[in-house]
């Protein structure tokens, strides 16, 4: 099985925990991130990932590389869930297994902020009270439909 | 969808600017594409262009804001460049807005 894998499927979240299995290793820490139902007090009814798909499988492989490199850890896999996801289902994966939990979770926590820093992968949201914007981590493009319309 | 831009034609042999000129393949993604109507373009630039002029020939000049255009990042053949990489012949350069994935 791939090590970084992107799919408009769901995440297959038990088969990837049990990739992670190695006698040798007594933690394992796994972080899902799932789609909220609000977004800056907004309630979200829809959202969709797209990325460009080559570069974000080179990213993420780069990240793992990196993360293998610098703790002490048996195994990383990370999996990104792109189109529709519906409220609640994971669009993102991390699991990390090392002997100790350390750096398993150092591992996880730092691999988690790479994606989000250097994956070229945008979330569209739409909004109960009818707009939609490209969700930024800091600041926010925001437009509304008349706009996004006209742009 | 796939759409050809040429640049304006100026002083010259026709042949003379095909010679010179470069073609390279652009892709917009999220608010770059929505704002452009296009998510991949085919350019054909001057040699010696760099990728942080793409922009340019892409939007209308008021197409966009300084800040939107301050927080592109550029990627060439699938690798962040710097904004003053020049460009090759053949290259597949990205558009890149501010990413959010996680």
């Amino acid at each position: 099985m791939r090590m970084v894998e992107i799919t408009e499927a769901p995440i297959p979240v038990t088969r990837w925990r049990a990739e992670m299995e190695d006698p040798a290793c007594g933690a394992v820490v796994t972080f899902e991130g799932l789609v909220r139902d609000h977004h800056q007090g907004k309630k979200v009814l829809r959202l969709s990932y797209e990325c460009y798909k080559p570069m974000a499988l080179k990213v993420l492989a780069d990240i793992r590389e990196k993360a293998l490199g610098r703790w002490k850890i048996a195994q990383l896999l990370i999996a990104h869930r792109t189109g529709e996801i519906p409220i609640g289902e994971a669009a993102v994966l991390v699991a990390a297994a090392s002997a100790h939990r350390k750096e398993a979770f150092e591992a996880a926590a730092w691999a988690m902020d790479e994606i989000k820093r250097e994956a070229p992968i945008w979330k569209h949201e739409t909004y109960a009270d009818g707009t939609s914007l490209w969700v930024e981590d800091h600041c926010v493009e925001g437009h509304s439909h008349e706009q996004a319309i006209r742009a | 969808m796939l759409e050809w831009f040429y640049l304006p034609r100026s002083e010259g042999r026709l042949e003379d600017q095909r010679r010179l000129a470069m073609r390279v393949k652009v892709l917009l993604f999220a608010f770059l594409r929505d704002r452009s109507g296009f998510e991949e373009v085919m350019l054909e630039v001057p040699r010696g262009t760099r990728v942080a002029e793409l922009p340019g020939k892409i939007f209308p000049q008021d197409g966009l804001r300084p800040d939107d255009w301050g927080r592109i990042r550029y990627a060439v053949n699938l690798e962040y460049v710097a904004s003053s990489r020049g460009l090759r012949d053949g290259d597949e350069v990205a558009l890149i807005p501010p990413v959010a994935g996680g």
